[in-house]
């Protein structure tokens, strides 16, 4: 009886060992270690276990692929662990936990209707679930939480369990407190585009922006030029009347007075 | 019959060519797990420091292992000008960070930043570009986990700007 007792927990045990995900890719330093455990450094075809941190360092890249064929592709500078895979008649179930960093996730396609494949990625502000293909799950303690979804739509659930759904190419942001969903966020970059001169979509606002604001010449080369001219002199002046506290001109000492004030 | 053994010069060197490789690629492994063990005692330190954010900037550029010593880090940082007079073990505030970030990082830059170059302006150019909460002032501090979460924006925008150019 006790041996059977024994036999059936070790086979449970190996079946509970079994890895669930392997990398597919590597670059840089990547590390990964099972909870409480030591850091060791990843190896293509490694097997990955649940409760597996995963770290990218700087300049770092990894592809993790889950045995449904899924894909998590890490940036540098990401820490992730993986909470919990199950794999049942209704399909898969996957949830991972975003310390810091982006991952980009491919989820698999399910073979008949019955099945899903479900991927979840906790971030400390927010809860992404997956019902499509792509999408892209961002944080970091100063942007919060930002999902996007590159193809199909997902749901976030923020800390105050508010629901929102993001449609396919749209993105949301989860900030302390705040949920900007994605037609806000879609309506803000569009507002913001109408300030710049130049027509553009609302991924480029940022950058049209940066032509915009100072846009004295029609030639862009120009205005590069011009700012590197005034970034030396400006640089030198203040950084030699910055070292020099006795030196310079009255009304620039002036000013360097004033911000240490 | 009489064996055929390598002549005693060309065996020394057999075996100097193999320790020399053994060594490299230790050396490498060392200089690999060293830089990795900072950045994780970077990401777990609850107060950053200035020298957390000179190893991390280093790190990010590929610079990191050129230049083994902290202090020679620090001197480069200090050469290049985006150091200031701090010294290494100062806690880290939010104007020196975001100082760091504009000077090695493609941010656009206001008008008074470029005027004056002052870390008040630095941090106003940081928080428009996304890369920095809007909520903090330059003295408060920064954990390691927020100055991991700064760089890596810095360098998600520096991209973002290269594709940008790319596809225009």
């Amino acid at each position: 009886m006790k041996y059977t007792v024994t036999i059936l927990l070790l086979a449970t045990l190996a079946l509970q060992a079994k890895p669930v995900a392997k990398f597919e890719s590597l670059s840089g330093n990547v590390q990964y270690k099972l909870k409480g455990g030591k850091w060791m450094n990843a190896k293509l075809g490694q097997g990955l276990f649940m409760d597996t941190v995963v770290e990218t360092g700087p300049r770092g890249k990894a592809v993790l692929i889950f045995t449904n064929g899924s894909e998590l592709a890490l940036n540098s500078l990401t820490e992730v662990t993986l909470d919990m895979y199950t794999v049942g008649k209704f399909g898969t179930q996957t949830v991972m936990s975003l310390r810091t960093g982006r991952v980009v996730a491919k989820i698999a396609k399910y073979k008949n209707t019955n099945e899903l494949n479900y991927f979840m990625v906790r971030t400390p502000t927010a809860v992404a679930g997956v019902r499509g293909t792509i999408k892209e799950v961002a944080y970091s303690p100063d942007k919060g939480s930002e999902i996007k979804l590159i193809e199909s739509g997902a749901e976030v659930v923020d800390a105050a369990h508010k629901k929102s759904t993001i449609p396919e190419g749209g993105k949301s942001k989860v900030a302390e407190g705040v949920t900007l969903t994605a037609d806000k966020i879609a309506t803000r970059e569009a507002a913001t585009t109408m300030t710049s001169p130049e027509t553009s979509s609302a991924h480029e606002v940022t950058i049209s922006n940066y032509t915009g604001d100072f846009s004295f010449s029609s030639n862009s080369r120009d205005f590069t030029d011009m700012q590197h001219i005034f970034d030396k002199f400006s640089e030198t002046i203040f950084l030699d009347l910055q070292r020099k506290p006795g030196g310079g001109s009255g009304a620039a000492e002036d000013i360097l007075n004033v911000e240490k004030l | 019959m009489k064996r055929q053994f390598p002549s005693t010069s060309r065996f020394r060197s057999y075996i100097l060519c193999i320790c020399i490789s053994f060594c490299t690629g230790t050396v490498n492994a060392v200089e690999k797990a060293d830089e990795m063990s900072q950045y994780q005692h970077i990401l777990e330190n609850p107060v950053a420091t200035v020298q957390d954010l000179v190893d991390l900037i280093m790190m990010t550029r590929g610079d990191f292992a050129k230049h083994p010593s902290r202090e020679k880090r620090i001197s480069e940082a200090r050469h290049e000008g985006w150091l200031g007079d701090h010294a290494a073990a100062d806690l880290l505030d939010r104007g020196t960070l975001a100082f760091a970030i504009m000077k090695n990082y493609p941010i656009d830059r206001g008008l008074l930043f470029r005027l004056t170059h002052w870390i008040r302006y630095a941090l106003r150019d940081a928080q428009q570009a996304g890369i920095l909460s809007a909520k903090n002032s330059e003295s408060h501090k920064v954990s390691g986990e927020q100055l991991v979460g700064a760089i890596n924006a810095a360098e998600e925008y520096k991209l973002e700007k290269e594709q940008w150019l790319i596809n225009h």
